[in-house]
Formats: structure tokens, sequence, C-alpha cells
């Protein structure tokens, strides 16, 4: 009789699809650093003109 | 140190010197699109691939790119480490890389890290060597040129916030520059000894009659794209120390060469960019004045060898009969001072090849590769990324100066203004953020201290050059910290991804940021770039960051180490 090896998932299974979430994890997090950082970037009126240049 | 030496280290100045330009010329006329030899093959592929040539992308959509590029070649690489057992190209029948050693393999090598907390010989096939770690060798180094190149644009041209085309860019970086030079080097190695083949390992027996296994493989054309890209993973795990990977004084000379002669030739580059090529030579002074204080550094604490030694009546000078100084760790075909230039490249360039092992550098000897990469590998830098580094340096440079005086800070006619700095702090606030506060959690939790092999200072000063080499994606092991666990193997790999891509995405951010602005006539007022001033402020602006940031972490390891050392406290 061989073992049974159903499709249940081992714990080194688990394990991969937790490195794969990290990733895509890390990288979603990445591509909205972008969006932030165009955020961040967005013209503002702060003069930073020296004294002489006023 | 020995007349000899310092020949040896004057003569790699000069050849450095002299391929800075010819090589800058060559990857300007890539970048524009003048040099097309390769045209007949760079056109299928973007037909293949439907990749318009002509598309100007806006700094986001670039950063984007390059982001999804690098999360499809990394889950790639995860699957493909898993599943080697079950791959062809693996006489050894090595079985597939455990998880979390892949997960940090795959990260380390997306990210031009090529941090390895494995043995080459014993865990990787020659599938995985050639189809996943080398082809990562090839495609990191040639998005860091990429991202160079578009930084580059940015700061020279008035587009808008477009900075060019990543997938355009990072053909041309590969096909144009990378292989055919990889391929050279490839050559010269192969006629210097080291090996290329496909043979399964062979088992000698040695002159005492023992049996000996030799690790073969495709080691040559491996060693190529891994100094040239500054990616540093060896094939074997002594990596340049081992003879198969360096067997010559010669080919040692290559590969320092060879991790330089980009992130050099870059510097003349940018200068022909911005149409300001005395620029571009001021920052390699800059850049040539930081590598020459940390080799004459480690040579000269190296040379001087361990101080307990000379305390006890021994003889460390260097003589006919012997090299002198401190030669624990080191090979004897390169001596004292190839081993400590070694260790200042590779950690000037994020590249972290390594022919010595840095761990028994003497405390001095073993402060400059750390603080090289502490102070952002800008010294010259990874392929693209130390030209990108160093760019933020100089925007952070041209603020303070304008701080100083008074005035409006200018760089090449455009002005630095508060979102231009926000995105300087970003990035340089990252490393603080990530290498301070890893190495701190390492440091009280039991998972991290369980890894080290040493205790007090030294203990600490490896698991802060891990995080170090890590989020500077150098690479270079310090030895002595076994990162071989789910805690080291899982952080380090979070280390290089931060370390790569939170310093890329606010220089592209910058860029685009510059490429709006309008530029405006150099008056009286405006801060040069090109004078010994601008040069002696960089580097200080460099130092201080560096200095401010890390300071208190290495008074706690390589500096209390040393002082403990002469009197006589070994760790």
């Amino acid at each position: 009789m061989r073992d049974d090896v159903s499709s249940a998932p081992t714990e080194e299974n688990m394990i991969d699809l937790l490195y794969l979430a990290l990733t895509l994890f890390a990288f979603a997090a990445l591509i909205a650093y972008v969006r932030g950082c165009a955020l961040l970037g967005r013209e503002d009126n702060t003069d930073m003109r020296g004294k002489d240049e006023r | 140190m020995t007349a000899n030496g310092w020949v040896q280290i004057l003569f790699y100045c000069a050849v450095l010197l002299a391929v800075t330009k010819p090589m800058g010329i060559y990857m300007l006329k890539v970048y524009d699109g003048s040099y097309r030899w390769l045209g007949f093959l760079e056109r299928p592929i973007y037909r293949i691939c439907g990749i318009d040539e002509k598309e100007d992308q806006h700094w986001t959509s670039y950063a984007v790119g390059m982001l999804l590029f690098s999360v499809v070649t990394m889950l790639v690489t995860y699957i493909a480490l898993r599943l080697q057992g079950k791959l062809p190209l693996n006489p050894q029948h090595f079985p597939g890389v455990v998880d979390r050693q892949s997960f940090e393999t795959a990260a380390s090598f997306t990210t031009n890290t090529n941090w390895q907390s494995y043995s080459g010989e014993s865990t990787m096939s020659y599938l995985s060597q050639m189809s996943q770690l080398a082809m990562h060798n090839f495609a990191s180094a040639a998005v860091g040129i990429s991202v160079a190149i578009a930084v580059i644009r940015g700061i020279s041209t008035r587009s808008a916030g477009k900075l060019g085309n990543f997938w355009v860019d990072t053909v041309r970086g590969t096909l144009y520059i990378l292989i055919p030079f990889s391929l050279m080097l490839a050559l010269l190695f192969v006629q210097q000894g080291v090996i290329q083949n496909f043979s399964s390992y062979l088992t000698v027996s040695t002159l005492e009659g023992a049996k000996q296994t030799l690790a073969m493989g495709p080691v040559a054309s491996q060693e190529a794209i891994k100094q040239i890209g500054t990616n540093g993973g060896g094939f074997f795990n002594a990596n340049s120390a081992h003879p198969f990977e360096n067997p010559t004084p010669w080919s040692n000379f290559l590969q320092m060469i060879a991790i330089f002669i980009i992130p050099a030739g870059l510097t003349y580059t940018l200068g022909r960019m911005v149409k300001h090529q005395r620029h571009g030579w001021a920052v390699w002074a800059a850049m040539f004045i930081l590598f020459f204080a940390g080799i004459t550094t480690a040579y000269w604490a190296e040379a001087r060898g361990n101080p307990i030694h000379a305390g006890e009546g021994l003889d460390v000078k260097a003589s006919p009969l012997q090299s002198g100084g401190n030669m624990e760790g080191k090979e004897v075909r390169f001596g004292i001072a190839n081993s400590a230039l070694f260790a200042t490249i590779t950690t000037d360039a994020s590249c972290g090849a390594v022919n010595a092992m840095h761990d028994s550098f003497t405390a001095i000897g073993g402060l400059v590769p750390l603080v090289n990469i502490q102070l952002g590998e800008v010294v010259f830098g990874g392929v693209g990324a130390g030209m990108y580094g160093m760019l933020l340096m100089v925007v952070l440079t041209v603020f303070i100066a304008g701080l100083m005086v008074g005035r409006t800070p200018e760089y090449l006619g455009k002005k630095i203004q508060s979102r231009e700095i926000r995105m300087v702090m970003l990035a340089v606030l990252a490393s603080p953020l990530v290498i301070l506060g890893l190495t701190a959690v390492a440091s009280v939790l039991p998972a991290g201290l369980k890894g080290l092999n040493n205790s007090g200072p030294h203990g600490f000063s490896e698991i802060l050059y891990a995080y170090t080499s890590t989020f500077g994606n150098n690479g270079s092991a310090f030895a002595g910290l076994s990162g071989g666990s789910y805690f080291y193997n899982t952080t380090l790999g979070i280390a290089t991804i931060i370390g790569r891509f939170a310093v890329i995405v606010p220089a592209l951010a910058l860029a685009g940021f510059l490429s709006e602005r309008k530029v405006v006539a150099e008056s009286a007022g405006t801060f040069p770039i090109a004078t010994p001033l601008f040069v002696g402020l960089l580097i200080s602006v460099i130092l201080i960051v560096g200095a401010l940031t890390f300071f208190p972490a290495l008074a706690l390891g390589p500096i209390v180490e040393h002082f403990l050392t002469s009197t006589r406290v070994l760790f």
C-alpha cells in the first residue's frame, strides 16, 4: 500500500509560499514607494532662495 | 610596507587612470545610440519583447519597469533553485536548494549583492550557476548602469521627468558592454589558468596518498562577469582566494581592474553627458582620494601586523625570507599588498569578491572594508550604483555649500530645492535605519547571537558587517558569522532588497525632478563644481555623513577591539 501523498501542503510548501508572498509584498511596497516619492515631489511653494536673492 | 607592494599599488592606480577615458567614451556612445555594431542582435530583441526603443519613459515608469523586471527574475530564480534537483546539468546530483537559502540567494543576486550563505561547489548545479546566478550577474549589473545613465540624463537635460527607456538601456548595457567585456576577460582568465569545463568533480590522490575531490565547472565565464559586473559571488566558497578562480598575480590584477573599470569610466561619461568634463574628473578625483586613503590605511595596518606578536619579541618585519606583517587568512601568491588592495577595491565597489578573509585582518585593516561600504560605496562604487550614489552626495554637497553662503543651491544650472533634498535624505537615511536597526535586533535576539563564532566587539563587528554588506549590496563576508539560518537568511535577504531599491527609487525621483527644472545661467555666486574646494567639500560630506551615522556602532566594534588588542585582550 502506498503512502497517502495527498495534496495537503507540507510545512516546506507553506514556507515556500511564505517566501514567495514576502517577495511579492516587498516589491508591491516598493512600487507604492515610487508613488510616495512622486507625491513627495509635488512642487511646493517653499522659498529656498537665499537672503540676497529675495 | 615594502617598495614592491607600493609599486604594485601605484601600477594599479596608473592603469585605472588610463582606462577611465576610453571606457567612459565607449559607454557614452553605447547609451546615446551612436555605437550599434550589434544592431543585428539588438533590434530582434526589441521586436520579440515588444519594446518601442523610441519611447521615452517618465521616471515613475522607468522605476516601475525596473522593479517589475527585478521581481520576475527573482521569483524565477527562487523556483529554479528549489527545483534544481529535477533539472539537467547537475552531474553531482545536488538536491534543490533549501527554501531560506533560495530566498536569500535569489534576493541577493537580483540586487547585485551576491551574499552567499552556501558553498557553491557543494550546493549549486552547473545549470543554477549559469542560468540563474550568472544571468543575474549580467542583469543586475545592466540595471545598475541603466539607472546611473538615467540619473545623469535627468541632471543634464530638461525633459519633463523623462529619463530614457529602461528596457533599451538594459539591453544595450548587456549587449554592448557586459557580454563583450566578459567574453574577453573570460578568455584572459582561461589563459591564466582559471578552469572552464562541464566535467564531473575529479577524485585525485594526493602526495600523501589520501583521496581528494577537486570541484570543476564553468568558472572562467562566471568569474569574468562576477568582477566586471561588481557582483562578487564566487563559483567556489573561497571566492577569489581559490586557485581555480584566481590562480596568478596577473589574474588577480585583471580582476581588480575589472571591478573598477565601469565605475571609473562612468565618471568620464558623466562629464561628457553634462558637458562639463572637469566636473567628471572632479568626481573621479574625490573617489580616488577616498580610495587611496583606504588602501594606505589597510596596507599599513596589515603590513604592521598584530601588535601582540611584536610585543612578544617576534620578528614581524618584511624580509627576503618572510612577508612579515599579518599573513593570517591571506594567500601567499598575493601577499599583503595585493590582499589589502583587493579588500579595499571590492568594498569601495559593491563587488564583494574576496581574495583574503577580512575576518583575519587586523582591527584597523578590517575597519577599512567596513567603512568603505558604510560610506555608501560611492568610491567608484558598484557598476552604476556608485555613480548614482555619488550624485546623491554631490547634490547634498551643493546644497550644504548653498546653505553656507546663503544662496539657492544650484547644480549644473538647476536649482536644488526642498523636493530634491527630500529624495536625497530618503536615500541617505535608509542605510542607518536598516543596517543599525537589524544589527541591534540581531545583537539581542537569541536567533541572532546563535550565529556568532566570536564574542565581544569582534562578534558585534561580524553582525554589523553582515548587515552593512547586504544593505550596501556588497556581499563580501567578514566570515565568522554563521548566516545559514532562517533568521539570518530572511533578514539579510530583506536588507539586500531595501538596500538596492530604497536608494534607486529616490535617485530616479531626484533625476526626474531635476529634469523638470529649467537651466539658469551661472553667476558669480554659483558654487563651482570642478575645483579642489568642491572635491574637498564632497569628500568631507561623504565622510561626515558616514561618520555621524556609523561612528557609534564602529566604536562598539572594530575601534574598541583595536584598543583592547593593545592590552592583549583578544576575541
